[in-house]
C-alpha cells in the first residue's frame, strides 16, 4: 500500500485512482488504527459497507492529543510532530512510521504551488530542525533545503525559542540588497510580523529585490496580535519592499502530512490532488453548497499510517478548486448566565 | 414615587411568571426579608439597639448584559425599579430587542431613567454607584478591574446546572420534565441543566433513551429555533468529541436538533447547549461534580424527598438552590441568586444614634 500510496502523490493524480486508494486505505485504517477504530464504532459506522472514501467519518484533530493516532506501534515511530499546545490545551503529537510519504508530499506539493525558489536567498524565521526536532515546520524547512536545489545554503535567523537574531537578519537582507540576491523568507506569521516591526521601529527598511518571496506559515500562537492578512501584507511590504503578489500562505497543521498554498492577498488555498477538502455543514453532516460556509474535513492520502480523514475546527468556504479560509471555531464556552461579553 | 407604590406598578408591569413571583405579595416579601420593612428605602426605620437605620438605593446602578438571555437583565431592569434608582445597561452588540423596548416602557412608567448603550462606556460605568455583571470569568474579571475599588460591585459568571436520578426514580414522566428544562431558554442560561447523573448504570442507559424520546416529544410541541452556523458548528464539534470518546449518542446519526449523550466515560463537560444533554452513570455523583465546586448553580432531584438524605453534600458541592426536575428554570423571586442576595448587597445604610 504504501509504494502505491508514494507513486500517487504526484500532480497529475486522478480523481478515480485517488478514490479507489482511499477507499482502500479508510477501510485498512479503520481496522488497523486503534482511535479511528473505535471512533466509527462509536459512530456506528461500518466500514464495510461504504462504498466512497467520503462516507467515512473524519476523526476529530482533538484525538491527537488523546493519545498516539496511528496504525503501528507509535514507539516504532520514526518522525514524531508535536503541535505547539497553544490556547491552554494539551499539545498533540503525530506519529509518523516513516518520513516518506510526508516527505514526497511536501516536495511535489511546494514544486507544484510555488515558484522556482531555487535562486533565491533561503532566510528562515523557523528554527532549524536541530534546535526543533518535533517541529513539522523545522522539518518542512529542512527536507525542501534537501530538496530543492539552491545557490545558497538556508540561513536560519532564529533561536530554538523563535528569538530573532536580529544582527545576523540585518546583515543577510543588507547583503541581498547590495548584490540584488532575491530572498525568500520563511516563517510563521507572528515571526514575520515581530521582524517587520522591529526593522521598521528601527528605521532598517530595505528594498529586496523584485522578485523576492514571503512563505508565510500561519500562525500568531498568543506571541502576537492576531493581524488581517492585509495588515501582515502591509508590513512585510513596508519593512522589506516585497510585492504583495509575491506573498504565500501555507495551510499546514501538524496533523496532516500534505499541504496547502495560496497567496495570502487572495485569502484563498489550493490543495494537491491527493488531499481532498470536504466542507462540511454541521447542521446535516454532508457536503456544503458552493458559497456555503463550513467546517473543513481533510482526507490526506499521504497520512498513511495514521488516519487519513481529519477532521478540523477550521471553517471555510469552496470557491472553484480552491477553499477559502474563514476562521475557526474557538469551542464551547463554559455555560453560565452568559456567554462572553463584547466590549 | 414611594417604594410600595413601585412595587404595586413592578408587580402589574413584570411578567410573574418569568421572573417567580406571583404578585406584589411577593415583591413585598422580598423587599422585607431583605431590608427588613418595607418603608426603610424612604424613610427611617427603627432596629436594634434603639438606633433608626434607612437604607439608600445606589443613585445610578451600570448593568453589563449577557448576549443569550434576556432574563436576567429584566430581572436586575425589575429590581432597579423597586429601588428608585438610575438604570445603565450595557448590551450585548447583537442588542436585546425585546428587553430594549421593556427597558424603554418601564422608564416611562416608573418616571425613572433608563438608558440602554450598544458599546461599553467605561467613564460612565466609573461614575455609576454600583455595578451589575453578566458574563462570562474574563468578562467580569475585565469590569472588575475597570470599576472603581469604592463601588457596590456584582458579578454573575460562569455557573452550570445538573439533574440527579436516584435509583427507581427514572421513567418517562420525569424524561418529559427534564426534556422541559432541557429546552427552556435553548439551554443557554446558568439554570439549563447540563447533564442527569444516575447512581445505576443500567437505569441511566435507559433514562437516556427516555430522555432522546421526550426531546424528540417535545420537538413537535416546542421546535428548536433556527440556529445560526456557529451554533451548528457547535454542536457538531462536541457530538463528534462524544463519539471520540466512545460514548454513546441519540439524535445525532439522524441530524435530530437535540442529543443526547450516554458518557460512559464518566467526566462532566460543559456542552454547546441547544439541547445537547448529557447522562452520567456512576453511583460516585459527588466525585463527577467535585471539579465544578465553585461554578455549580442548581441541582434539579428526581425525588425531592429522597433529596434530603444529600443536601449536605449538595450544599458542599457549592449549590445554591435545589429543585424538582422540571423546576429549574422557574426559580422563585426569594431565590439567593449564586448565593448572595438581590437587593440588599445594592443598598448602604445610614444609622441615626440619638443616647438622649
Amino acid at each position: 500500500m504504501e509504494e502505491m500510496i508514494l507513486d500517487a502523490l504526484r500532480p497529475d493524480l486522478e480523481e478515480a485512482e485517488f478514490d479507489a486508494l482511499a477507499l482502500g486505505l479508510l477501510r485498512a485504517q479503520a481496522g488497523s488504527n486503534p482511535v479511528y477504530r473505535n471512533f466509527l464504532r462509536a459512530a456506528c459506522f461500518e466500514s464495510s459497507m461504504a462504498g466512497h472514501w467520503k462516507e467515512f467519518p473524519a476523526l476529530p484533530v482533538e484525538a491527537f492529543r488523546s493519545g498516539p493516532v496511528c496504525c503501528f506501534d507509535h514507539n516504532e515511530a520514526g518522525l514524531v510532530f508535536e503541535t505547539s499546545g497553544t490556547s491552554g490545551k494539551a499539545s498533540g503529537r503525530h506519529y509518523l512510521k516513516n518520513g516518506r510519504c510526508y516527505e514526497k508530499a511536501l516536495a511535489t506539493g511546494f514544486r507544484s504551488f510555488m515558484p522556482d525558489l531555487s535562486g533565491h536567498r533561503w532566510i528562515s524565521l523557523v528554527p532549524s530542525f536541530a534546535l526543533r526536532p518535533h517541529s513539522s515546520l523545522a522539518y518542512m524547512i529542512r527536507h525542501l533545503a534537501g530538496e530543492i536545489p539552491r545557490l545558497f545554503p538556508v540561513e536560519f535567523v532564529v533561536d530554538g525559542d523563535f528569538v530573532l537574531d536580529r544582527v545576523k537578519c540585518r546583515r543577510l537582507l543588507e547583503t541581498a540588497v547590495e548584490r540584488g540576491e532575491k530572498v525568500a523568507l520563511f516563517g510563521t506569521s507572528f515571526a514575520l510580523a515581530q521582524a517587520s516591526e522591529f526593522f521598521l521601529e528601527n528605521g532598517l527598511v530595505s528594498r529586496l529585490p523584485e522578485g523576492s518571496v514571503v512563505f508565510d506559515t500561519g500562525g500568531y500562537k498568543g506571541r502576537h496580535r492576531e493581524l488581517s492578512p492585509e495588515e501582515l501584507i502591509g508590513l512585510l511590504v513596508d519593512a522589506f519592499g516585497f510585492s504583495e503578489k509575491w506573498v504565500w500562505n501555507e495551510y499546514g497543521m501538524t496533523e496532516l502530512s500534505s499541504q496547502g498554498y495560496g497567496k495570502l492577498e487572495e485569502g484563498r488555498h489550493r490543495f494537491p490532488p491527493w488531499l481532498k477538502v470536504r466542507v462540511v455543514d454541521p447542521a446535516t453532516g454532508t457536503e456544503a453548497g458552493l458559497g456555503q460556509r463550513g467546517l473543513l474535513h481533510f482526507y490526506d492520502l499521504a497520512n498513511i499510517h495514521s488516519v487519513m480523514a481529519v477532521a478540523t475546527l477550521d471553517t471555510g468556504i469552496r470557491e472553484g478548486d480552491a477553499i477559502r479560509l474563514t476562521g475557526r471555531l474557538t469551542g464551547a464556552p463554559v455555560r453560565g448566565c452568559s456567554l462572553p461579553f463584547d466590549l | 414615587m414611594n417604594t410600595l407604590e413601585r412595587i404595586r406598578l413592578a408587580s402589574a408591569f413584570f411578567s410573574n411568571e418569568r421572573l417567580g413571583f406571583r404578585g406584589e405579595s411577593d415583591l413585598l416579601t422580598l423587599l422585607e426579608s431583605e431590608l427588613g420593612s418595607v418603608d426603610i428605602l424612604d424613610r427611617p426605620v427603627k432596629g436594634p439597639q434603639d438606633v433608626w437605620m434607612q437604607a439608600v438605593a445606589p443613585s445610578e446602578i451600570y448593568h453589563v448584559c449577557a448576549s443569550n438571555l434576556d432574563v436576567s437583565a429584566e430581572m436586575s431592569l425589575m429590581l432597579g425599579m423597586i429601588l428608585g434608582s438610575r438604570l445603565v445597561f450595557k448590551l450585548p452588540s447583537a442588542g436585546l430587542p425585546g428587553f430594549e423596548n421593556k427597558a424603554r416602557e418601564s422608564g416611562e412608567a416608573f418616571g425613572l431613567s433608563v438608558e440602554c448603550l450598544h458599546s461599553h462606556d467605561p467613564q460612565r460605568m466609573r461614575e455609576a454607584d454600583a455595578v451589575v455583571v453578566f458574563g462570562s470569568d474574563e468578562t467580569v474579571q475585565m469590569i472588575r478591574l475597570q470599576t472603581r475599588p469604592d463601588r457596590r460591585f456584582l458579578a454573575y459568571g460562569n455557573k452550570i446546572s445538573v439533574g440527579l436520578v436516584f435509583p427507581g426514580t427514572a421513567g418517562a414522566e420525569l424524561a418529559e420534565k427534564a426534556a422541559w428544562e432541557v429546552a427552556a431558554y435553548e439551554q443557554l442560561g446558568c439554570l439549563s441543566p447540563q447533564a442527569y447523573l444516575c447512581p445505576d448504570f443500567h437505569e441511566a442507559e435507559i433514562f437516556a433513551e427516555q430522555l432522546a424520546a421526550a426531546l424528540e416529544k417535545r420537538e413537535e410541541e416546542q421546535p428548536s429555533p433556527s440556529r445560526d452556523f456557529e451554533q451548528e458548528a457547535l454542536i457538531f464539534e462536541a457530538r463528534q468529541r462524544a463519539l471520540l470518546r466512545g460514548n454513546r449518542l441519540w439524535g445525532a446519526r439522524e441530524h435530530r436538533p437535540w442529543t443526547v449523550v450516554l458518557r460512559q466515560d464518566g467526566f462532566l463537560e460543559t456542552g454547546p447547549g441547544h439541547r445537547f444533554i448529557q447522562v452520567i452513570p456512576g453511583s460516585d455523583w459527588e466525585s463527577i461534580l467535585k471539579p465544578w465546586k465553585g461554578k455549580l448553580s442548581s441541582i434539579s432531584l428526581s425525588d425531592i424527598y429522597l433529596g434530603r438524605r444529600v443536601l449536605s453534600a449538595i450544599g458542599n458541592l457549592g449549590f445554591s438552590r435545589v429543585c424538582g426536575v422540571g423546576e429549574l428554570q422557574e426559580p422563585r423571586l426569594c431565590w439567593r441568586h449564586d448565593g448572595r442576595p438581590r437587593l440588599a448587597d445594592l443598598v448602604t445604610w445610614i444609622t441615626l444614634e440619638n443616647k438622649q
